[in-house]
């Protein structure tokens, strides 16, 4: 069944960010990584109540199992600094703590956000519970029943928007 | 005076969607085409779907279990599929449990999100799988395992949501 509607989504703003080559984590606890494609500037729409951030990413192990927590974070000073939204939209991800995982996956976030005034930087961070629980973001190391080289000629784009509700 | 801007939007679901299983040749998901009408034809594509997998595995006769590896991809054609079928870049992704260790099950949604920029000159757009070899298959849309049995099998109704974005 289809529609047509006059407006689908409130203001929205989109962005695909193809990607050359892979990218981890860092490997150390405490230390945080913006992943590519995750950055974007929105203003919400007037009269807005919240805002929807939604994006996806491949992930993957390095080495063995890994272990990471994301947060979204804001700028109101044009990437000077940045603040995290709220603790209360971190989100960890990982496989059991037993060695030998290889896990991988499309990561898929959709978080609804209190609405702002004026624009805003936002961006997605990552970082690892402990050194060996790093990942590997948008590359894969097989594809179509074999191994897809190293370093990966086989990326995953970067999806994202952002629209008012 | 008044205008009407009329954006394509889709949105369906399949109900209690037949066992899938995903082997070496790439296959399409069940609920996961669409015909595309776009307002604008160089509108940008919003396209959500999900269902649910698992390993190839049945709790009740674990003599079947493979560690599952998946490729998925999206598609988009100008016939329906018939002969033009165009492979989107950017689509490629993988699913897996565990590849290292045996006897590694897993159970879980899958939501597959994506925004396709070059949609000009196509009608339609899905997702298709294959696994990474014939000992790594997977299960689509049901489980044999519920409410702590392995014999009393449910399933997971495909959702899909399409929609056309202005630039």
């Amino acid at each position: 069944m289809s529609y047509s509607l006059s407006s689908n989504f409130l203001k929205p703003v989109y962005q695909v960010t193809s990607h050359t080559t892979a990218q981890s984590s860092s490997a150390s606890a405490g230390v945080l990584t913006t992943i590519d494609g995750t950055a974007l500037s929105y203003t919400p729409a007037s009269g807005a109540t919240s805002v929807v951030y939604e994006v996806s990413f491949s992930m993957q192990k390095i080495n063995d199992r890994y272990f990471q927590s994301f947060r979204l974070e804001y700028s109101t000073n044009g990437g000077v600094s940045y603040t995290e939204f709220n603790a209360r939209y971190q989100r960890s991800v990982g496989p059991s703590g037993a060695t030998g995982q290889a896990y991988r996956e499309l990561r898929n976030f959709r978080w609804v956000l209190p609405a702002w005034s004026g624009s805003r930087d936002l961006r997605v961070v990552v970082g690892s519970y402990a050194t060996g629980r790093e990942a590997e973001y948008h590359g894969l190391d097989k594809w179509d029943g074999a191994s897809a080289g190293s370093p990966t000629t086989v990326l995953t784009d970067t999806c994202l928007m952002v629209y008012s509700i | 005076m008044s205008y009407f801007n009329a954006r394509f939007f889709h949105r369906s679901s399949v109900s209690a969607p037949a066992r899938q299983t995903i082997s070496t040749t790439y296959t399409e998901l069940t609920g996961s085409k669409c015909a595309v009408r776009l307002r604008n034809s160089s509108s940008a594509v919003y396209y959500k779907y999900c269902c649910y997998w698992s390993t190839y595995v049945d709790l009740n006769d674990t003599s079947t279990e493979e560690d599952s590896l998946i490729h998925f991809k999206l598609q988009k054609s100008n016939d329906n599929f018939v002969s033009n079928i165009v492979d989107i870049d950017g689509s490629r992704h993988n699913e897996s449990c565990d590849t290292i260790e045996n006897n590694d099950y897993l159970f879980k949604p899958k939501t597959a999100f994506y925004i396709v920029e070059d949609f000009s000159g196509y009608t339609h757009i899905r997702l298709v799988a294959r696994s990474y070899s014939t000992s790594q298959r997977a299960y689509l849309h049901r489980t044999f395992s519920w409410d702590g049995s392995n014999t009393d099998e449910k399933y997971f109704n495909t959702s899909l949501i399409v929609s056309e974005l202005e630039a």
